[in-house]
């Protein structure tokens, strides 16, 4: 028995391998094939077969097939052999076959009666996981060789092709079942036609070529390509075209073993389309993303370079104690730590300070999850800016504080005036509560004692984008008026529409009413200060007419008549007394004149006119003593001034140098006149007289009736006199002097 | 040398002064002195009365302003309304010892006033009025 078997098994090989097309079949095959004899033992099987099994190449040879399955089993496979030995027909089973690792696994499984060899009865047994319909079988099954069954149920599409002399395109000489399934051709189309039937407009032709070109050299190989079924449908197919050679080594025929790879393809495809969506979509985002772990940055963006500073691979190889601001550092690390390791964190505080590579310090904000990369704990996440939303925020705090603490009353208002806020200043002054006025408009404050035409001009200038200014008179909540100097601005966004208006408002109620009681005050003072000028001229005038009679009679008396020398002595004194009486009296209301400036009246004065005229009109003084003026009105010849007040202060500083002149020395007076920075006249006089102690005296210099010096001629007039003229002329005058080095007066008047 | 000089002040000595200072000084001839604006009133009235050829009319007036019952001012405007056109060669010169400069502006602004002289008349006012368009030629013999 044992030689036998082993006869047959050599049969059997040589009849397999001696077709080499049979030969590939069945070693390619993934449908598991065992020739048995009749009680069950196989002579021969295929890799599939063993693999299926769990055994390796040849374990199986000369094993009873019954010893293959489940104890159960054995009868139903036993049953099998021998409905097959007579030659009954039985539809595939499936049969449970202990695996060589002792798993249980069910095989579709068939039985045939091949053919005798030496007249032993062999059997050809096919095992597959997959269920195999009987539709499938076609009605010359039993006809077909062994072979050809195999090919037939293979689920793998395979065509064969006849070889054409000179590598020309084969055509196909046979196609299987699963071939026409999967390109939709029936096999009668397909007959004939060459393999290339199945490409279409968008088959690459490169790839075309590489097949023809292993066609032409006889050789093996495996390609892709997209075909297309017969409804027009694209699929991808993966296949390796084997030549099939004679004794003699020519290519008789091809085979092809081929395989829908579609949908590996298409999710390929969909992979790598995704994977560089993904990418890019990171690589652009305007936020900052990032890949933290353990060791730090493991990815980062380009914006969350942009907003460091640092390049990609800078910012991955720098610790992270380099980035974070000294002050967060801890928080952040321990932040990050914790994430790692899977636990909470308080999501509130995500802020922190970096130090960007050119040093400037900016607000970050970030977020992540906690992912595991390659198995190691990472947390992938964004980072953002918010140095800016920082700084407007506080900026935005500043401003309401300021707006909230101020003491003017303030109001924003919609577009439609209805009031949106007001500040506590405003309820303060109206005694409105918010909630009442929240929503009104703001013309509930208003009065009827306003100016007709202000409101009008409000909205005029509102209208026309512009603030407004101007005063209310307003009402409370409980009926009191008050005034309010008001500036209402149109508020814009961004983008310059105007959103909203502003109002702020002072209550001034207390400086109005000051205002009316100055205004009373100053037209009481007026008043009297008129009458008392009035009582003024009156007792001058009064004052004055005795004494001009005085002076009349002593003009018109006749000395020589006079014999007595007593009386005339006494007449003498008589008339000096009147006449320094007439003299005060007059430079009294030369003063009262000057300070009433009813007569000012302005003209361009030349300088030089008005010391000649002077030096007219004290000629003999000059000459007397021997007086040496010096003047120098070069720079700034003439001015718009007052004369007469001009021709007095020359007058009087001039003669008050002749008279407090060094004794024995004659007067030398410095005039001189120019302009200052601010163009303002300046005129001075210097003289080198006996000069005055401006310690003493200094406060007293220009005040009435101050006489320093105890000359016999003075009167304590002369200095009151020119500054009374230099202020009524908007001027200002100074005093320098030095004891027996003389004394300098200088007169600035504005323009 | 004028033939007839009205003087009109309340001040008994001023005037009085003023008539010796007049005389001395060779300006007129007759001095006619009142002590108020309404006796002065009341000398053109009686003048009216008289037939034309006999009536004297003053040169020039010397007037005050600040008067009890009629002041100068009032005395101005009594004689503009009713005695101008009958004594149209009356010159008036303001002699006064106001010190309101209101009084000098309001002498300047009238067209009849010659001008505005503050007291005491002296030697040199009257020289300097000699002088004047107005007189000059009643002194040209003298």
């Amino acid at each position: 028995m044992q030689i036998t078997n082993e006869k047959i098994h050599t049969k059997i090989h040589e009849m397999v391998y001696s077709n080499v097309l049979f030969k590939n079949l069945f070693e390619c095959m993934s449908t598991g094939i065992a020739y048995t004899n009749s009680e069950g033992q196989i002579l021969h099987c295929n890799q599939a077969f063993e693999s299926f099994l769990g055994y390796r190449t040849g374990d199986l040879f000369y094993t009873n097939i019954l010893d293959l399955v489940q104890a159960e089993q054995k009868v139903v496979l036993h049953k099998e052999l021998t409905d097959a030995l007579d030659k009954t027909e039985n539809p595939p089973k499936q049969i449970l076959f202990i695996k060589n690792n002792q798993e249980e696994a069910y095989f579709q499984t068939e039985i045939k009666q091949a053919e005798s060899i030496d007249n032993v009865p062999i059997f050809t047994i096919l095992i597959s996981n997959v269920l195999l319909t009987r539709e499938a079988f076609g009605q010359e099954e039993q006809e077909e060789s062994l072979f050809e069954t195999i090919i037939k149920h293979s689920k793998d599409p395979i065509i064969i092709s006849d070889a054409k002399p000179d590598g020309r395109v084969p055509d196909i000489i046979y196609a299987n079942q699963a071939f026409c399934d999967m390109c939709g051709y029936t096999r009668e189309e397909i007959i004939g036609n060459q393999p290339s039937m199945l490409g279409g407009t968008e088959t690459n032709l490169n790839d075309l070529i590489k097949v023809v070109e292993a066609i032409k050299n006889e050789e093996e190989g495996v390609f892709e390509l997209l075909n297309y079924k017969k409804d027009g449908t694209k699929f991808w197919v993966q296949f390796s075209i084997l030549p099939l050679k004679n004794k003699e080594g020519k290519t008789t025929h091809w085979v092809a073993f081929e395989k829908d790879i579609t949908k590996n393809k298409e999710q390929h495809d969909l992979l790598v389309e995704s994977e560089a969506k993904y990418r890019s979509l990171v690589q652009n985002s305007s936020v900052g993303i990032y890949i933290l772990n353990a060791n730090g940055f493991s990815f980062v963006n380009k914006k969350l370079c942009e907003i460091t500073g640092y390049s990609e691979e800078e910012l991955t190889q720098l610790p992270l104690t380099k980035l974070i601001h000294a002050n967060d550092y801890f928080r952040v690390h321990k932040q990050v730590q914790n994430r790692l390791l899977g636990i909470n964190i308080e999501p509130d505080n995500n802020e922190f300070r970096i130090i960007r590579k050119d040093g400037v310090c900016r607000w970050l904000e970030a977020h992540g999850s906690r992912l595991i990369i390659n198995g190691t704990p990472s947390i992938i996440g964004i980072i953002t800016d918010s140095t800016e939303r920082r700084e407007s925020e506080e900026k935005i705090r500043k401003f309401s504080q300021a707006i909230e603490q101020s003491a003017a009353s303030i109001i924003i208002t919609n577009l439609a005036s209805e009031i949106e806020y007001v500040n506590p200043a405003f309820i303060n002054i109206t005694g409105y509560k918010k909630e009442e006025i929240i929503g009104e408009n703001p013309r509930i404050l208003k009065t009827e004692f306003n100016e007709k035409n202000s409101h009008i001009e409000m909205w005029e200038a509102l209208n026309q984008d512009k603030s407004w200014r101007g005063v209310f008179l307003n009402k409370k909540k409980n009926g009191e008026t008050f005034w309010e100097q008001v500036v209402i601005s149109p508020v814009f966004d961004s983008a310059g529409n105007k959103t909203n208006y502003v109002a702020v408002k002072d209550d001034i109620t207390k400086r109005i009413l000051l205002e009316e009681e100055k205004e009373k005050l100053i037209e009481e003072l007026t008043i009297s200060l008129n009458e008392l000028q009035q009582f003024t001229y009156i007792t001058s005038h009064n004052l004055r007419a005795p004494i001009t009679n005085l002076v009349g009679i002593l003009d018109l008396l006749e000395w020589d008549k006079i014999k007595d020398q007593t009386t005339l002595e006494l007449l003498e004194g008589f008339k000096k007394s009147t006449l320094k009486i007439n003299e005060t009296l007059e430079d009294l209301i030369e003063t009262l004149i000057i300070k009433s400036k009813s007569n000012l009246k302005y003209q361009n004065i030349q300088f030089h006119e008005v010391l000649n005229s002077v030096k007219q009109s004290i000629n003999q003084i000059i000459k007397e003593n021997k007086t040496q003026i010096e003047a120098d009105f070069t720079e700034a010849p003439e001015y718009f001034l007052v004369k007469t007040y001009v021709e007095s202060i020359f007058q009087n500083l001039i003669t008050n140098s002749i008279k407090y002149a060094k004794p024995g020395v004659p007067a030398h007076i410095k005039i001189k006149s120019t302009y200052n920075k601010e163009g303002k006249l300046v005129l001075s006089f210097s003289d080198n007289g006996i000069g005055l102690n401006m310690e003493k005296i200094k406060d007293r210099i220009f005040g009435l009736y101050q006489k320093f010096h105890k000359n016999k001629d003075s009167k304590g007039m002369g200095l009151f006199l020119v500054k009374s003229h230099v202020h009524a002329m908007n001027g200002n005058i100074e005093l320098t002097s030095e004891i027996n080095k003389g004394t300098t007066v200088t007169i600035i008047i504005d323009k | 040398m004028l033939k007839n000089v009205m003087l009109v002040d309340d001040d008994d000595v001023t005037l009085m002064i003023c008539k010796l200072r007049l005389k001395k000084s060779g300006f007129t001839e007759e001095v006619l002195s009142f002590e108020n604006g309404e006796d002065a009133i009341k000398y053109f009235e009686n003048q009216m009365l008289l037939p034309e050829n006999e009536r004297v009319a003053p040169e020039l007036i010397f007037l005050d302003i600040n008067m009890p019952v009629m002041n100068g001012w009032e005395f101005l405007d009594a004689f503009e309304e009713k005695y101008i056109q009958s004594f149209p060669h009356t010159k008036i010169k303001i002699l006064s010892s106001s010190v309101d400069p209101k009084d000098e502006e309001k002498a300047h602004s009238n067209k009849r006033i010659l001008g505005f002289v503050t007291k005491p008349l002296t030697n040199d006012n009257l020289l300097e009025i000699m002088q004047t368009d107005a007189f000059k030629n009643h002194f040209q013999n003298s």
